[in-house]
């Protein structure tokens, strides 16, 4: 049986255990993975960017990986998840970006070997 | 007791809609900014062509977005969208500069081959002009030691004449047409030797037409005593005013 008091003591503890939940964002695990993850994504990226077109990116990643993992240490788990998530796409566009780059330069190269062979063959 | 029970899960209700901010929550001009370049990259057919799982991902994060029900998850998942789209531009870029690249080098390839194959006709061509040259010099200086018997269409027996060499050139070289030239020294009438000169030519044609070369390869026109290569003084110059010229054409 419910008395009116201990409904209230039920009704006040839930509010609070809710606004805790909400304030500290408790309730989400480490992002150890997602931190591994943007770690590896990172590693790759700065191998693909042979020809340096990447190094916004790289930097952004970097230090977004940093702070998730800072953030991640003081206990808030959720901005640690939220950093790792944005430094994985920013390494995943650093991958991109570095790719295009070479691409385009190799397409320059081949343009040019074609304009001096039409040259010669004049 | 049933009204209490009713009051115990609503207010609770009520408190985890507040708390999580419920309702809308506004979009920040970030996802805004993140859905105009989804639509961007979705009307750009070379994304559509190379980067088709990469749009569709950035997509996925659109709608986790919009649907977030925090201010903080949703910027942070407007700027992860705003980067997967220009990831997949960026990817799309680097496909297309990698399909340009190859058919420039396909041109670049057949540039090369044709060329080299060029040359090669060139240089065959060359050698073919050559060989004709050599062959049309010596059947010409054949017919210049051509001799007819006085008066006639005759060949004074014995005589090199050369028509053996121009039917078998004729016959190896199935596009050549040739014109024959009589002509004749001075001796006699100039009419005479008009009539003369074409009998001769004729002769030759004939004789040619017999070792099977088609009669119309064959133009022959006699000349007479009207285009003389040296004056008629001497029985030395004379013989070489009586002659069969030939002019080779393709």
């Amino acid at each position: 049986m419910f008395t009116k008091k201990s409904t209230a003591t039920l009704i006040k503890v839930s509010a609070l255990s809710v606004a805790v939940s909400v304030l500290t964002a408790c309730g989400i695990a480490a992002p150890k993975t997602e931190i591994a993850y943007a770690e590896a994504a990172l590693q790759s990226a700065r191998n693909a960017d042979l020809e340096g077109n990447a190094g916004v990116q790289l930097k952004q990643a970097a230090s977004k990986l940093q702070k998730a993992k800072e953030e991640m240490k003081d206990g808030d788990n959720a901005e640690a998840l939220r950093l790792a998530n944005e430094a994985t796409a920013d390494a995943n566009l650093a991958q991109a970006k570095a790719q295009a780059g070479i691409a385009r330069s190799s397409e320059s190269d081949m343009q040019k070997s074609l304009e001096m062979l039409k040259t010669q063959l004049k | 007791m049933k009204k209490l029970t009713v009051k115990k899960l609503l207010i609770p209700a009520i408190l985890v809609t507040l708390a999580s901010g419920c309702a809308e929550l506004q979009k920040p001009q970030s996802l805004l900014d993140a859905e105009k370049a989804y639509s961007q990259a979705s009307n750009s057919a070379s994304v559509l062509k190379y980067a088709t799982p990469e749009l569709n991902t950035a997509n996925k994060t659109l709608m986790s977005a919009t649907a977030s029900e925090n201010k903080e998850d949703m910027a942070s998942l407007a700027y992860i969208a705003n980067t997967q789209i220009e990831t997949a531009v960026s990817k799309a870029e680097a496909q297309q500069a990698h399909q340009n690249t190859k058919a420039l080098m396909a041109e670049k390839e057949q540039l090369i081959a044709s060329a080299v194959d060029a040359k090669k006709a060139s240089a065959q061509k060359k050698l073919s002009t050559m060989e004709e040259d050599n062959a049309e010099r010596e059947i010409l200086l054949a017919f210049g030691k051509i001799e007819f018997v006085t008066g006639t269409a005759d060949l004074v027996p014995g005589a090199v004449s050369g028509i053996d060499l121009l039917a078998e050139y004729m016959t190896t070289h199935p596009t050549k047409t040739i014109v024959l030239a009589g002509h004749t020294d001075n001796s006699g009438s100039a009419e005479l030797n008009m009539e003369l000169s074409q009998r001769r030519a004729d002769f030759i044609r004939d004789v040619l037409v017999s070792k099977g070369i088609a009669a119309e390869r064959i133009t022959a026109i006699g000349y007479g005593q009207s285009q003389p290569i040296v004056s008629n003084a001497t029985r030395a110059e004379r013989q070489k005013n009586r002659r069969i010229e030939i002019q080779f054409a393709n």
